[in-house]
């Protein structure tokens, strides 16, 4: 054992002599401090021998070791430093961050007002303030009407102004002002921000985004309206989209449906717009003939359409303000 | 509203299976969802909307509807059983008496007096349908008034008659305000426009909404008055608005009721009761209001062509006929192109040909519509090029390292007075029921909201940019009266410096993407306003603003970096018009470059510029700022500016550039200007 040692030092002392530069020194290093080193294999050795010869042995390699590490940490102050030269350019360094990052919510409005835009129609930007009269009473809702309990408004105080104000609970309410605007046949749509009275949760929030279009034309029918959906959610998505439609009840469409869409990755239909042919005493309020022009009217949450195109489950997310959420929009 | 499928069966030979009533609601009424299976049951939740609340709020009329339904669209021939009991027989000295002092506000007040009852529980089966129907049983008089209504749609509410002074019922309003405590502990204020159900001295109940808890059925309760009544929609509306108080009772009254359902409801009480209570005396007494007469379906006369070219379909005379007769209507007069029919009395939605057009529409096989191509020569009215500005502002800043934000439109006070003393609030919008005081008010700036988002941020990032397009809010400044939207671009510019050099560079950069922004419409006027503010002018309209955030908010929110924001007025800019571009004439000859640097004193930047463009020289033809300079130890800014000189026509010569030159150090030097 003792002649072990002996002749490892021995070995050790000729190894470094040759060490020129970083490469041989770790092979060295290796060789002798490494996890299948000389010692190491020592002190496996080590294991098979008696107990009084175990102490005094033991001592000398950890002193040997101590040895080494130090002998060779001395020599490693001495290697000479690399130098780049003046002119030396590293064209390998990593882009610097020009980008800034866009708010999905955002993207979506935009993506849905260029499809709209393609399908021919004309873009509006809508009032969030409204009167009692455009949010309900010009959409077939009178005062009493029991369909105003589906939308829980916000009211606005008073400041002696003629008509009660509120915040729109529906980008629809812009719709008769629009149609008594202009001469049909049109198609418009209207995108912006609604509120409604409702507890905050994941999927519903106090404030969100709503599209709003509409078509007024003669001869309008139920197949040309489901070409016009399909347009639309193939245009959103970029696929093929299957769309399901069931019966539903608002009161400014008759007959009225609900639109649910399922791309072929998912199991299930979700539901995603409001639908229906324009309610002729909508028609009629705008000063519009409904024996002679027929309107169909579609509508429904941005949100849901951000969150099903970008898989992003929290509603709240898109007004978290927090850039680190939209630095992982990849 | 959720259904028991047992209890629904109860009206229908041959009963229906599960698969298919979920089915015929799902593709023909209204959505479904299954809640609990139990051994022998299903209970459904189906969201009744409220073109239906008159007749669907009920087991009976369910089943009635899926009968219907049942008939049109599967195999099977489906029987409604009806509930037509035996009538009752009204007393013609009733023990308690009935006065109606509801101005026109019921229509009809039927009750059962019963002698000598005794409080008990309700038999395990009734217990366990009204617990799987999420109603707690409590004992078999109030259960089978829950049950009921359940059942038939028709409320019904049971009084401790020998609570009710003077045995005087009475339908009226309160003289004076009125507090009452409902059997579940609230105390309501009852002012002189809420119906309730009273006796001469003190109200018993809130007419349609809730009882009292005095008049409440109890272990020692003897006789009882069991009321089934119908109330006018506007007084039930009212009372739920102004006490903001709902029940299952009140969902129906607003909705409407059919009237004739008071008597059916009280017989299939007594009916309940006599199975399982002993057999006693009873009184039945009935109120119809003479002066009010329910309105009775109205016959619509029908186009077949209409019908077909709506829905593109190919349906006959007599498949509309087949259709609408299983729905219960009469079919009054049919041709080869025109129906008159008359929906039945059960319905209170059908007014219209349109309205009968939803019932075909509903009952088509909605998922294999053909789809035909639309396209009609439309032209646009104006071409509103707004959304076409925003989607190019939305990717100049997010492509120069903008992050987009989207934050509430609604905002606390205390973010407002960040920015606005309390006497400006007057032309703010306030929200009347807001949801918290977080969303009280309408931001009248996007700083608040630019504020916030960078008050999230700074825990993240040392350095951020971030914008945000949204509106803003107030009242009409000239006029008062109307409200005012904007649509603005907010600006936000934060680095976690100290560095005075750093926040010019921001400065710098943020005129610059201003610039850059708005020069399609022309060249941008930065006006000095404050030391930390700025307006911002195109073509002499006021279109924007920069501020530098004050040390008082920095202090209040522990920021230690620089912050810079601006607000754009988005909407005013885009209704300028687009600057005609074109071509000037440049100069050929080379110009002559001068570097000149300076310590300003005491003056601005701009004021310097002005002294130098005040001389109106010959040849200097562009002028720039190179570098600035601040000197932390001396405590001096220094700005370097390249001055260049030329002229159009010929080579400029040393001697005309040294003579402008010296001009420009004079004048600068007479104001106290440093040359360095």
């Amino acid at each position: 054992m003792e002649d072990k040692i002996k002749n490892l030092k021995q070995q050790f002392e000729k190894d470094i002599r040759q060490i020129k530069d970083q490469k041989s020194y770790f092979t060295v290093e290796k060789k002798y401090l490494g996890r299948n080193g000389a010692i190491r294999k020592l002190f496996e050795e080590f294991a098979n021998i008696d107990r009084e010869s175990r102490k005094k042995f033991g001592f000398l390699l950890n002193q040997l070791k101590k040895e080494f590490i130090e002998k060779l940490n001395n020599l490693k102050v001495n290697f000479p430093q690399p130098t780049l030269k003046a002119d030396f350019t590293d064209i390998t360094i990593p882009p610097q961050q020009i980008k800034g990052n866009f708010n999905p919510l955002q993207e979506m409005i935009q993506k849905v007002q260029e499809i709209f835009w393609e399908l021919g129609f004309s873009i509006y930007d809508s009032p969030h303030i409204e009167t009692d009269y455009n949010n309900f009473g010009s959409l077939n809702m009178p005062k009493l009407h029991p369909a105003r309990d589906m939308w829980n408004t916000f009211y606005l105080e008073s400041k002696k102004i003629q008509d009660e104000l509120l915040l729109r609970t529906h980008t629809t309410a812009f719709q008769v002002p629009l149609l008594k605007q202009y001469k049909p046949p049109f198609r418009f749509v209207n995108i912006g921000r609604c509120f409604r009275y409702e507890p905050i949760d994941n999927t519903h929030n106090i404030e969100f985004y709503q599209v709003d279009g509409f078509i007024v034309d003669k001869n309008l029918n139920l197949s040309h309206f489901l070409y016009i959906l399909d347009q639309l959610f193939q245009g959103i998505f970029n696929s093929k989209i299957d769309l399901k439609i069931s019966p539903s009840y608002f009161p400014f469409v008759e007959p009225g449906f609900e639109v649910a869409i399922k791309n072929p990755s998912q199991e299930k239909y979700l539901e995603i717009m409001g639908a229906g042919f324009t309610h002729p005493n909508v028609l009629k309020e705008a000063h519009i003939n409904p024996r002679i022009w027929r309107g169909i009217a579609f509508g429904g949450g941005i949100e849901r359409l951000a969150m099903i195109y970008y898989g992003i489950e929290d509603i709240r997310y898109f007004y978290s303000q927090d850039i680190r959420i939209l630095k992982n929009i990849k | 509203m959720k259904f028991s499928l047992k209890l629904i069966n109860q009206y229908l030979k041959p009963k229906l299976t599960f698969a298919t009533v979920k089915k015929l609601l799902d593709n023909h009424l209204f959505e479904s969802e299954l809640i609990t299976k139990t051994k022998d049951d299903y209970i459904l939740n189906i969201e009744i909307l409220p073109n239906r609340a008159f007749d669907l709020l009920s087991h009976y009329g369910l089943a009635r509807e899926l009968a219907s339904l049942a008939n049109i669209k599967t195999n099977q021939t489906v029987k409604f059983i009806e509930y037509k009991p035996k009538a009752l027989i009204q007393t013609t000295k009733p023990f308690i008496k009935f006065i109606d002092e509801s101005s026109n506000n019921l229509l009809r007040y039927s009750y059962l007096y019963i002698k000598n009852i005794k409080v008990i529980d309700s038999p395990p089966q009734i217990k366990n349908l009204l617990f799987s129907l999420g109603v707690k049983p409590i004992n078999l008089l109030v259960d089978l008034t829950n049950l009921i209504m359940i059942e038939l749609g028709q409320p019904l509410h049971a009084f401790d008659a020998d609570a009710i002074e003077n045995n005087t019922i009475i339908v009226g309003f309160p003289k004076q305000i009125e507090k009452l405590e409902t059997f579940d502990g609230q105390i309501y204020d009852l002012d002189t426009s809420i119906l309730t159900i009273r006796d001469p001295v003190k109200p018993l109940a809130i007419a349609g909404v809730k009882g009292g808890i005095k008049s409440g059925i109890n272990h020692s309760t003897k006789n009882v008055v069991i009321e089934s009544a119908n109330f006018s929609v506007a007084a039930i509306r009212h009372t739920a608005s102004s006490l903001k108080i709902g029940s299952d009772a009140e969902k129906r009254f607003k909705n409407g009721l059919d009237p004739k359902l008071t008597v059916l409801a009280l017989t299939r009480f007594l009916e309940l009761y006599f199975k399982y209570a002993p057999r006693g005396n009873y009184e039945f007494y009935d109120f119809k209001n003479p002066s009010l007469i329910y309105p009775k379906p109205k016959s619509i006369n029908l186009s077949l062509a209409n019908i077909n070219s709506l829905l593109n379909t190919r349906l006959t005379v007599n498949h509309i006929r087949k259709t609408l007769n299983r729905l219960c209507f009469k079919i009054i007069k049919a041709n080869k192109e025109n129906l008159t029919v008359k929906p039945p009395y059960f319905r209170n939605d059908l007014h219209n040909e349109r309205d009968i057009i939803d019932e075909i529409f509903r009952l088509m096989d909605l998922q294999n519509i053909k789809r035909v191509t639309y396209f009609s020569e439309v032209k646009k009215p104006i071409d509103l090029s707004k959304f076409k500005i925003i989607k190019n502002i939305r990717k100049f800043l997010i492509d120069n390292g903008f992050s987009e934000v989207t934050s509430y439109s609604s905002v606390s006070k205390n973010r407002l007075l960040d920015f606005y003393k309390e006497n400006q609030f007057e032309s703010f919008f306030k929200i009347k029921n807001p949801i918290s005081l977080e969303f009280e008010y309408l931001r009248p700036t996007l700083y608040i909201s630019l504020l916030q988002a960078v008050l999230k941020n700074i825990r993240f990032f040392d350095e951020f940019n971030l914008f945000e397009i949204g509106k803003i809010y107030s009242y009409d400044q000239s006029l008062r009266r109307h409200p005012y939207e904007e649509n603005r671009l907010g600006l936000a510019l934060y680095h976690k410096t100290s560095d005075n050099l750093q926040l010019i560079k921001m400065i710098r950069v943020l005129k610059g993407l201003i610039d850059a922004i708005c020069s399609q419409w022309g060249k941008v006027q930065f006006v000095y306003r404050a030391s930390d503010e700025l307006d911002i002018y195109l073509r002499n309209v006021w279109c924007g603003k920069i501020m530098l955030l004050s040390s008082t908010i920095n202090k209040k929110y522990k920021i230690l970096g620089k912050t810079l924001m601006a607000e754009l007025f988005l909407d005013k800019i885009i209704m300028l018009e687009v600057k005609k571009q074109k071509l000037y004439p440049f100069n050929k000859f080379p110009t002559v470059k001068r570097d000149l640097s300076i310590i300003p004193a005491h003056f601005r930047y701009e004021e310097i510029i002005k002294m130098i463009e005040d001389l109106n020289l010959n040849y200097l033809q562009d002028l720039q700022l190179f570098d600035v300079y601040i000197d932390k130890n001396k405590g001096f800014t220094s700005y370097t500016l390249h001055l260049y000189f030329g002229l159009n026509n010929r080579n400029v010569t040393e001697r005309e550039v040294d003579a402008d030159f010296k001009k420009i150090i004079n004048v600068l030097q007479n104001k106290g200007i440093i040359i360095r």
